[in-house]
């Protein structure tokens, strides 16, 4: 059965509404179809969106310890943007987000996460990923590249 | 302030303000949207969208059912209260409401921009010359509520505030000082699109963020854009020599982050007991720093150790993380939360 948004709170995820650039990036699928079909792959990897969000939520709760300077966190390098202001939810939810981005970079792999405060809202509550092409879109098989990929603390050196 | 006879118009409603005040009008809309119409300017940081909650006024009659909004942004006291988000409430019937005094003094203004300037690789200052009214009356600190124009991908105006970064005896002219936000419906505004001579409108001004009146140390700590607001106030404290000793501890990660060091030079030559602080939280190996490093709030601990917290104001301004943080070590050291300031936007 397809589920079909209010057309007042579809009109939430277009560019402009509540930021510049949407939720929906080039992705021409309703709403709906995005979170069955990310649900489907979040099934095959084994990844709950509440991990993949408490995930996210943990580095981005590290990343606020460098008041918006990079922080070194488990090999990996996180820097937030935090904003004045506050968004709310595009499904129409009452709660506010406040308006903080986060990137990710790990430097042994070259891979990049970026993703907001209100992303991992729509992640925990919504199963919402974002449409393609969205700039604030986080593939599942992303988070769990991050989660899996072993952080290999210093060998120590045996002693003479 | 009326429009017209309800009496021969049943299209007009109405809305009685504090006892006395009237306004008639068509129904339609907000209430928020309905007292706009009459120059009467509610807060808001979203444009009256249900988002901010800054709107909320006492609806002594009228009004019509809660909406989510409402029961999600008011407190439970409020709301027994007869606090309503005028933005929520639809003008239809009669309705009558309260307002305080000072809600009268915000006016709109009709400004042009008569100057950018690039202060680092994202923050940009704009400059404003008041066309109507031609002068503005406001407290260094202040700020007002900017309504964006649409562009290319975006249909809507937005409502957004920011810190008025001018001096308050500069009264013809207001100059903001905005950092771009990653995907900001406004700041993508006013860094891409906005030109000079364009007109902008304002409202305000607004906010309790200001200099109180008091003889003890001053400590301010700005982030990003705070820097402006801060930056306002001591220029107004250096036109009238004001004597208080005034430690601001500006925080940025590196040295392409910092502005306004000819600034506080200046304020330095004119101010008699002023300290400006700087401190990069990484510093890049290009940038020779050999000033204070580290997080904002490791160079304030140390001047915290030797200040009187009971005498002590603390004016902040930046990221709510930064803010955040800087309240947390000023509480820690016992300067209480009716000596420390800075604008709730978030």
């Amino acid at each position: 059965m397809s589920q079909e948004l209010d057309p007042k709170i579809e009109a939430n995820f277009r560019p402009g509404t509540l930021t510049r650039d949407g939720f929906l990036g080039h992705d021409s699928r309703p709403v709906f179809e995005i979170i069955r079909q990310d649900g489907k792959t979040l099934d095959r990897l084994g990844l709950t969106r509440e991990a993949a969000a408490d995930f996210l939520q943990r580095l981005l709760d590290e990343g606020k310890k460098g008041l918006e300077g990079p922080v070194d966190f488990e090999g990996r390098i996180l820097q937030i943007h935090w904003a004045r202001g506050l968004l709310p939810c595009p499904f129409g939810e009452p709660r506010l987000h406040s308006k903080i981005t986060a990137t990710v970079n790990d430097p042994s792999t070259g891979r990049k996460l970026r993703f907001s405060q209100l992303a991992i809202h729509l992640i925990r509550g919504h199963g919402f990923f974002g449409g393609q092409g969205s700039q604030y879109r986080i593939e599942p098989e992303e988070v769990i590249g991050f989660m899996r990929h072993p952080f290999i603390k210093n060998r120590e050196v045996p002693s003479t | 302030m009326t429009e017209g006879d309800p009496l021969k118009n049943p299209a007009l409603h109405r809305i009685t303000i504090n006892g006395s005040k009237i306004l008639e009008s068509e129904a339609g809309g907000s209430l928020f949207e309905t007292l706009r119409k009459h120059k009467i300017f509610l807060p808001s940081a979203c444009g009256g969208r249900g988002i901010c909650g800054f709107c909320k006024c006492k609806v002594e009659a009228g009004g019509g059912p809660l909406q989510p909004a409402e029961t999600a942004r008011l407190k439970p006291e409020e709301i027994r209260e007869g606090y309503r988000l005028a933005c929520q409430v639809a003008f239809e019937g009669e309705l009558a409401i309260s307002l305080p005094d000072s809600l009268f003094q915000f006016r709109e203004y009709e400004t042009e921009l008569t100057g950018i300037r690039d202060l680092t690789y994202d923050t940009k200052r704009f400059t404003f010359h008041l066309i109507q009214p031609e002068a503005i009356q406001f407290k260094s600190g202040q700020y007002v509520q900017v309504q964006s124009r649409p562009y290319p991908g975006v249909a809507a105006s937005v409502t957004r505030s920011y810190s008025i970064a001018s001096p308050s005896y500069q009264a013809t002219e207001l100059e903001l000082i905005v950092r771009r936000v990653p995907d900001g419906i406004c700041t993508t505004w006013m860094h891409d699109h906005l030109k000079v001579r364009d007109r902008v409108l304002m409202v305000g001004p607004m906010g309790d963020f200001y200099l109180r009146e008091g003889s003890g140390e001053v400590v301010m700590v700005a982030g990003g854009s705070g820097l402006g607001p801060l930056a306002a106030i001591l220029r107004d404290m250096a036109r009238v020599k004001n004597p208080r000793n005034v430690t601001l501890f500006f925080g940025a990660v590196c040295r392409k982050d910092l502005y306004y060091l000819d600034v506080m030079e200046e304020l330095r030559s004119e101010l008699p007991n002023f300290r400006f602080v700087p401190a990069l939280s990484r510093p890049d190996s290009c940038d020779q720093w050999e000033g204070a490093t580290g997080l904002i709030t490791v160079p304030l601990e140390g001047y915290l150790r030797n200040a009187d917290p009971a005498r002590l104001q603390a004016y902040l301004c930046g990221s709510p993380g930064m803010i955040q943080a800087c309240m947390k070590t000023l509480r820690a050291i016992g300067v209480g939360n009716d000596r420390i300031f800075f604008d709730p936007f978030a």
